[in-house]
């Protein structure tokens, strides 16, 4: 596919008083594509996003989309969020109380002067593509919480808008309704194409919606890459925790032959695919993998080589699943059990990790392996 | 060549001369701006001339220039001082305790028809105080009033035991209008979202429900009765007409009917009317700044927003307790209404002995009669007026305070346009007297209609700023974000997203407005003349002159549109109340 740059975030940043909100993020966005802007509460998100709609003023960088300046700090231009032609989704929908559906759908269009008959047809359509096309006349206030939804999303998408932005669209929803609407919006994006950015600060949302997804932390970028690179290669121990569970041991370096992180009280050592010359033996690193990479079975006598083995010590029984607190070499670490079999507290287990996918972590970075 | 290409190429960027970058980025700014730079002078211009006035005097011939000492040393400056604070003191003594029982009443307990009892109260708040008091005479005079000579045909008593020309009498006009009904307002609310939950925590703990009641409820309370004791306090050295009616036949004074004796003379001492006004002022100060002080600070209010428990029950005392708020409102609500309305129809005010008593004279010969014709087209064209130009104004006004773009500019605008509450309309109508003679491009204004409805303007600007805020804050700004995302214009969202989400709120502003300009005394009465006398002042000016039968039409006249204008009110804020976003 041919890639086109779209948008253009450049060195762009924000300060409230003394603190910087977003601090020299810079982000490029393709042709169609979908990126999430992922982080905790307070992590600038959202103030990018409202710096791209023209709702926050930048007070550095620029912001181009195309050939166009939105807004530009340094040279002083600024276009008002009306004449950026871009579509958002509040998290609140921002839905007009006064208004009906059909009235709401309609406005963006009534401003833009098209013709009756063509805004009819097109508010049709809309309505029909995102399935309430029977509910025009009704005023917002009869809707639910999902139609509601639905109208913003109808909203934003009529006039065709360069960009679509959206806002924690989906946090007001059920957890059921929000899962709905994921596999709606991603049924969507093959009728429409859209551009645009997905603010949230759930993590699955994020890694389910987005061709790309951009973590932010304390108003910076922390790390850029589709949903399986960054899940599956976090670039900090930030990104690797707040995208899902990390299964993690400290360890010592151990160079004998190949490269080995050896662990306490003799609960095993981890042999690692690859060499990493900037360490040196008797060094404290940590090894993290997903858990999904890591198998925990009952010990036996006919253990897997390269095992770990591993005691339960708390086990929560959760319906579908154990949660198992297990103490290896002295560590804690949680993991998800199957409940086929019967797991008691005090068992011991055997531990085995998958070594492809195993990330040595050295003073908070991680460690990049070479060849072995 | 493209823009992105300019910079990539690292070409320095276009420089835009500096003054158009500072428009740009500063130039949303300037409508808030003028609109603070306009309100700072209207309001703190009137105030700064009544100060110098009371240093300096006035530019007047003949009239000798004072020490503050001197001035003060005028027979009856400190007493009127003294007066205004023994009435304020007396008001809110009596007044405060009833007030608290009520609101538990009507917001805690089962005591039935609580929603009607309620809206009773809110009623008395708006009926004009001066038709009630004149309704009162009919009941309370020492002569004729009816207590008395039932009271003495009965034999019960010696002498005539109630006087409403004294100090007891005013604390009664003014407890009997608005002092309890204001307090019961606002407290009735605060009391209904009290947490009910904090009340059985403290049963469940072992407290029984007197314990309960004052070491859980009135401590939890606390705040919210302070600020509305402040609140009432600030209010009552507004108080003007009460006390020049009832109180200047009995030779009691207080600050403000001496300030409109002192510039009634010839000429006029306005600089013992600035010191007394300046006086006041500083003795309200501490009182604002501690109002302002609870309001900003929210967290000391205790208004959870969380409805409350089912409320206590009464027990036995239900029926009782009903019974006596019937008889209660029955008697300072609807009965000086009934006799305001007795009376003007009586041939002479308060004689029911006369063998034919009752004529319809005093409403031929009012609605005959010029003046009284001409100052019915002031009160409406005032009314009007000051409705008109509070829609415009005060929405721009709200909007800035709610949506400025800067902080501080926000915070100076709310400041300003809460101000004017707390300066009594005495004082307000002498500052806008010694602003228009003294600001030559305000002369003109003088003797108008105009500086009247600038004057109402102003005095109903917090009520009516604070209508507006609390309607635009619950619309949200991300409603307008989005007519402006979706391609809209500001004015267009202006125009077709918040104004009509706003405008139930603006119509209730409106009427609000309308219903206190028409009522007016204080604020104006200086600034009015023969011409541009509005019913209230026309009003004021018969009950002074013991000219009770017209004065009484006039009032009945007075209470109905004041009435009429309550009941749209009620009834915008019944149909759009779930105006509101769902």
């Amino acid at each position: 596919m041919e890639q086109t740059r779209e948008l253009v975030i450049d060195g762009l940043s924000k300060h409230f008083g003394d603190k910087a909100v977003v601090e020299n993020v810079s982000l490029e966005l393709q042709r169609g594509e979908i990126v999430a802007l992922l982080g905790p509460s307070g992590c600038g998100k959202t103030t990018t996003l409202r710096m791209v709609a023209g709702l926050a003023a930048p007070d550095g960088g620029e912001i181009r989309h195309r050939d166009r300046i939105l807004v530009s700090a340094t040279r002083g231009v600024s276009l008002p969020p009306e004449r950026r032609n871009v579509g958002m989704v509040f998290q609140s929908y921002a839905l007009w109380p006064h208004m009906t559906v059909r009235e709401n759908v309609s406005y963006p269009l009534r401003i833009r002067k098209v013709a009756r008959p063509e805004i009819d047809e097109r508010v049709a359509r809309v309505l029909t593509l995102i399935g309430l096309g029977d509910l025009g006349g009704r005023l917002i206030t009869q809707l639910s919480g999902g139609q509601q939804q639905r109208v913003a999303l109808a909203r934003a998408l009529i006039y065709e808008p360069a960009l679509m932005l959206f806002d924690e669209p989906f946090s007001n929803l059920d957890a059921q309704l929000r899962v709905q609407m994921r596999l709606e919006l991603k049924a969507l994006r093959r009728k429409v194409e859209m551009t645009g950015f997905f603010v949230t600060h759930d993590q699955t949302e994020a890694l389910s919606i987005a061709d790309r997804i951009a973590i932010m932390r304390d108003g910076r970028v922390e790390q850029v890459g589709t949903p399986r690179d960054i899940y599956k290669k976090p670039a900090t121990r930030f990104v690797r925790d707040f995208l899902g569970r990390a299964f993690a041991l400290r360890g010592r370096v151990v160079r004998d032959g190949g490269l080995a992180i050896a662990l306490d009280e003799g609960a095993g050592v981890i042999a690692i695919p690859g060499s990493a010359p900037a360490l040196s033996g008797g060094e404290e690193v940590e090894v993290s993998i997903r858990p999904e990479y890591v198998s925990v079975t009952p010990l036996a006598a006919n253990a897997a080589p390269g095992a770990l083995t591993g005691r339960i010590v708390d086990l929560l029984f959760n319906g579908d699943t154990f949660e198992a607190h297990l103490s290896v070499g002295g560590q804690s670490v949680t993991m998800t059990l199957p409940t086929g079999r019967d797991w008691v507290e005090g068992e011991p287990v055997a531990i085995l990790l998958d070594a492809g996918n195993l990330q040595l972590w050295h003073g908070g970075a991680v460690v990049p392996l070479g060849a072995a | 060549m493209t823009a992105s290409a300019h910079l990539e190429a690292g070409a320095p960027p276009l420089e835009t001369p500096l003054v158009l970058r500072l428009i740009r980025r500063h130039g949303g700014h300037l409508p808030a701006v003028l609109v603070a730079l306009a309100l700072t002078f209207l309001i703190l211009y009137p105030l700064a001339s009544v100060v110098y006035g009371s240093f300096f005097g006035t530019a007047a011939k003949g009239v000798a220039v004072q020490s503050w000492a001197d001035a003060l040393r005028q027979p009856g400056l400190v007493e009127a001082l003294w007066n205004t604070l023994k009435v304020a003191a007396g008001v809110q003594i009596i007044g405060m305790p009833v007030a608290v029982g009520i609101s538990w009443l009507l917001a805690r307990t089962d005591i039935p028809g609580r929603g009607v009892f309620e809206f009773g109260f809110w009623i008395l708040f708006f009926l004009p105080a001066l038709g009630v008091v004149n309704g009162w005479l009919l009941f309370f005079d020492p002569t004729y009033g009816l207590a008395n000579s039932f009271l003495l045909r009965w034999g019960l008593v010696e002498a005539a035991p109630f006087d409403m020309y004294s100090y007891w009498g005013i604390v009664f006009a003014h407890l009997s209008t608005y002092a309890i009904a204001v307090k019961v307002m606002l407290l009735t609310p605060a009391f209904r979202n009290f947490d009910g939950a904090l009340e059985e925590a403290a049963r469940i703990c072992g407290a029984g429900r007197v314990q309960t009641f004052f070491r859980i409820v009135v401590p939890a309370l606390l705040p919210a009765i302070l600020i509305v004791f402040v609140m009432s306090l600030i209010r009552s050295f507004e108080s003007f007409e009460i006390e020049l009616f009832l109180g200047i036949p009995a030779n009691f004074t207080v600050y403000s009917t001496r300030i409109y004796t002192l510039m009634a003379q010839d000429p006029p001492e306005l600089q013992a009317a600035g010191i007394l006004a300046s006086s006041i002022l500083m003795v309200m100060l501490p009182l604002v700044v501690l109002q302002r002080w609870i309001s900003v600070r929210r967290s000391y209010v205790v208004v959870t927003g969380r409805g409350a428990r089912g409320p206590a029950t009464l027990g036995w005392l239900r029926w009782p307790s009903c019974l006596a708020m019937v008889l209660a409102l029955g008697f300072i609500g609807v009965l000086p209404l009934a006799l305001l309305v007795l009376g003007s129809f009586m041939k002479l005010f308060g004689f029911f002995s006369l063998a034919e008593p009752w004529t319809t004279d005093h409403w031929h010969t009012l609605f005959a009669d010029i003046t009284f014709s001409t100052a019915l087209v002031n009160t409406l064209t005032i009314g009007l007026a000051s409705a008109l130009a509070a829609v415009l104004c005060y929405t721009i006004v709200a909007y800035c305070t709610v949506r400025g773009r800067s902080t501080a500019l926000r915070g100076y605008l709310d400041l300003l346009s809460w101000l004017p509450a707390t300066v009594p309309g005495i004082i307000l109508s002498l500052g806008f007297l010694t602003m228009v003679l003294n600001v030559g491009l305000l002369r003109p204004l003088y003797g108008t209609i105009g500086i009247i409805v600038l004057a109402n303007f102003l005095a109903s600007i917090t009520l009516g700023t604070q209508i507006i805020k609390v309607a635009m804050l619950q619309i949200g700004s991300d409603i307008e974000e989005a007519g402006r995302v979706v391609g809209g214009s500001w004015l267009r969202t202006f125009r077709s997203i918040l104004l009509p989400l706003a405008l139930p709120a603006i119509a209730v502003m409106a009427v609000m407005v309308f219903a206190v300009s028409i009522r007016q005394v204080g604020a104006i009465v200086l600034l009015s003349t023969g011409q541009t006398r509005p019913l209230s002042i026309l009003q004021l000016e018969f009950l002074a002159s013991g000219i009770l039968g017209p004065a009484a039409v006039i009032g009945v006249i007075l209470i109905a549109l004041s009435l009429v204008a309550g009941l749209i009110v009620r009834w915008i804020g019944l149909r759009y109340s779930v105006q509101e976003r769902s």
